[in-house]
């Protein structure tokens, strides 16, 4: 029965909202804003509830005494953003406090992080081969010869170095990820549909 | 960092004050870095911190801009300036449900998550038929250009992308030349997909050396 | 991160308590410490591991050092750049253009010369600036972006703030349906309050979250075809969208770092009055992405170069049997 109820309203929303990008009709168009409306407040929801579940979590973990370093880098994170964004007077993300902290912290670390995939990237590349060893060599191969195409010679050479890479990336490259485009809308739409039919209730 | 270099910043770079916040913001914005990179020296709990912390900001950002930019004007306001809203009565309800979702019942939470994913699903649906499957495959067979060399590449670009789409067949009973055309499709899907793996190469290379740009620049004053 | 320099079944390295350069004893037959050689390295293998890596930055940060080198600017990316001015300078005075800021701060960098120069030929020829986002990363460049314009002495009157969209392809749909919205004040905002996206007269996405141009040729070009859409992307989103430039359905598309550059020196050579000092900062240092570059190669050929000539040698065997 939960089951039903969900899936019908899976399929409701969706239908709701191909519909009224099929069809011109006032009072459909009325239903579809307001679902419109509803599914931004509900995300804006879902972000909320991941910080409150983050603090519920590492309160109980702070208070059961296990890993309370981390929890506490957790707990600080969050105050560290929310209490200056949402105290009386603040503007909130573009206060100058929330931009001193996004600068001092939140980019530095996301970049520092990221930073090290590089030469993590290649480690794992090399590392691939081990597992599928004629594939990772064509698609390592293939990663070899973008930046080769990609590198800036002067003179001559760098001047047809240059048109080729041009051509590699607007013709095969592009035609490659056109295929992929493709089947990836058609196996996304047919996963889609399955979705509204209710044959995959993953949401349950 | 001496202040008449922070003050060229500051015109440059809306991530940085000047003065004293913007001195201690470098001096933190550098800790974190080689806090993070010292995972490489084998210290692996101030990297294990430094993604707590990063969890912790990365969350918490998220929901104050979706409290302030979001659900404040979109719902809250409208609410608290007038009861003419039946319909938002229902939205705070519905949001209620989901950001207590943790301590209600499940088939409770089920009805806004539904909807939720019912509605997303939908767009992605129709953005996916009206926005790419349709216009690509018209581009893929009518090419756009009209020169002699422009109708090779596009000749070129239909007999990649028909093997790379038949590559998405599974399961689906084959001729050999059939089998042949997914087999070429997949190995140029293959080779698609090291090309991208190439480019991410480039745009992770680029954040690295801007970062070590940051603690040569900013930090130590050694690059102009 | 999924990616360890140590994974594969090797140790975990000590706790600091053991110090990075105490010995760690393994006394299992055939362990490192029964060989001579490896007895005398006296480092934990993490920290093995992660020497070619460190080893790596500081390379990298001496290349940073190396001045004269940089990206020739071939006449493919100053094709590219090309478009994106096209798209900008067909503008009239005043036109507004809504600019979508969805970098995420993980490939921002490779993008923000880019990003920065758009901004400045759009304030050069007299466009009128709106910018929304749709992810929390984009809205922290975007906050940034708006404050250093700021700081440049640009009004509300030229660049409107319209804040964070949840929700992604709802938001941007809700965007798409029913224009910028009741929250953003000033007279920019409330004239093209009225006639919604329809008013604008250039989209500029800059991508690099979830929400990109792709979501925007998906979601808001059914709905909105009037729009032009051009994009700016790193260069990892460039093979996704390229098929979008070529079908026609972005107008212009910036999608490396030397195509970045290339159009930043474009608009830098116009003496754009935000430009060429003033929104260029630093560049990224040509000499180390150079030297990144050749490591790259070196160490993907090397990876697969045996893989592969092994696989043509099996081949052309099988051929002449």
């Amino acid at each position: 029965m939960r089951r039903s109820i969900a899936a019908a309203l899976t399929a409701l929303a969706g239908l709701v909202v191909l519909v009224d990008l099929a069809i011109a009709n006032p009072a459909l168009g009325g239903l579809a804003a307001w679902l419109n409306r509803l599914l931004v407040l509900l995300a804006a929801g879902a972000g909320v509830a991941g910080a409150l579940m983050l603090v519920v979590r590492h309160v109980g973990r702070l208070a059961r005494r296990e890993d309370q370093l981390g929890s506490v880098a957790v707990l600080m994170g969050l105050g560290l953003v929310l209490l200056p964004g949402l105290a009386p007077g603040s503007t909130g993300a573009d206060g100058p406090a929330v931009r001193w902290v996004v600068a001092a912290l939140l980019a530095p670390l996301v970049a520092a992080v990221l930073a090290l995939l590089f030469p993590l990237l290649l480690v794992a590349a090399s590392r691939g081969l081990r597992i599928r060893a004629r594939e990772t060599a064509v698609m390592l191969a293939a990663a070899a010869a973008v930046l080769i195409m990609l590198l800036p010679i002067g003179g001559q050479a760098g001047a047809w170095l240059a048109s080729a890479a041009a051509w590699v990336r607007d013709v095969p490259i592009a035609a490659v990820f056109r295929g992929l485009l493709i089947g990836v809308a058609a196996t996304g739409a047919l996963t889609a549909a399955r979705i509204l039919l209710g044959s995959d209730a993953s949401h349950d | 960092m001496g202040p008449r270099r922070l003050e060229a910043r500051a015109l440059v770079s809306g991530f940085f004050e000047t003065g004293g916040a913007g001195t201690v913001a470098t001096w933190l914005a550098v800790l974190v870095t080689l806090g993070v990179w010292s995972y490489l020296v084998g210290e692996r709990r101030l990297l294990r911190l430094s993604q707590m912390l990063l969890a912790g900001l990365a969350t918490g950002y998220l929901s104050l801009i979706a409290i302030r930019e979001v659900l404040i004007p979109q719902l809250i306001q409208p609410l608290a300036a007038s009861s003419a809203h039946p319909e938002l009565v229902l939205d705070l309800l519905l949001v209620a449900v989901l950001v207590a979702g943790r301590w209600l019942p499940r088939r409770v939470v089920a009805v806004p998550a539904a909807i939720l994913v019912g509605g997303t699903v939908g767009y992605a649906l129709g953005g996916a038929v009206t926005g790419t499957l349709l216009p690509q495959l018209a581009a893929g067979m009518v090419p756009r250009a009209a020169g002699p060399g422009d109708a090779l590449a596009g000749a070129i670009g239909v007999a990649i992308t028909v093997p790379v789409l038949f590559s998405f067949l599974h399961g689906v009973p084959r001729g050999r030349l059939l089998a042949g055309v997914t087999t070429t499709g997949r190995w140029l899907m293959l080779g698609g997909l090291g090309a991208w793996f190439g480019f991410l190469l480039l745009s992770r290379l680029a954040l690295l050396v801007d970062r070590i740009g940051f603690l040569l620049g900013d930090w130590l004053g050694v690059l102009r | 991160m999924t990616e360890s320099p140590d994974e594969g079944g090797r140790r975990e390295p000590p706790e600091p308590s053991e110090g990075p350069e105490s010995p760690v004893r393994d006394e299992t037959p055939g362990s490192a410490d029964a060989q001579p050689w490896r007895r005398r390295t006296r480092l934990a293998p993490g920290v093995r591991a992660g020497i070619p890596i460190l080893a790596l930055l500081i390379l990298l940060g001496i290349a940073s050092l190396v001045p004269g080198i940089g990206f020739a600017a071939d006449v493919s990316v100053e094709a590219a750049g090309r478009d994106l001015e096209a798209a900008i300078g067909r503008l009239q005075t005043g036109a507004p253009v809504l600019v979508d800021i969805d970098g995420d701060l993980g490939t921002y960098p490779e993008i923000r010369y880019a990003t920065r120069a758009a901004l400045a030929d759009l304030m050069l020829r007299g466009a009128n600036v709106a910018v929304v986002s749709f992810s929390g990363e984009g809205r922290a460049i975007a906050v940034a972006e708006i404050a250093r314009l700021r700081h440049l002495g640009v009004g509300p009157d030229r660049v409107a703030d319209l804040g964070f969209r949840s929700g992604g392809e709802p938001a941007l749909v809700q965007l798409a349906s029913e224009g910028i919205g009741p929250n953003t004040s000033g007279s920019f905002a409330d004239a093209v309050r009225k006639d919604g996206l329809a008013s604008f007269r250039l989209a500029l996405v800059i991508g690099g979250a979830e929400i990109g141009p792709r979501s925007w040729v998906e979601q808001v070009q059914p709905r909105v075809p009037a729009l032009p859409i051009a994009a700016i992307t790193p260069s990892f989103l460039l093979p996704e969208v390229l098929p979008y430039r070529s079908s026609g359905q972005l107008v212009a598309l910036v999608g490396t770092l030397p195509a970045g550059l290339a159009y930043g020196q474009q608009v830098a050579a116009r003496g754009a009055e935000f430009g060429p000092g003033r929104f260029a900062e630093r560049l990224p240092s040509g000499a180390a992405i150079v030297f990144g570059m050749l490591v790259a190669i070196a160490v993907l050929l090397a990876s697969s170069g045996g893989s592969l000539a092994g696989w043509a040698r099996a081949a052309w065997r099988r051929g002449r049997s």
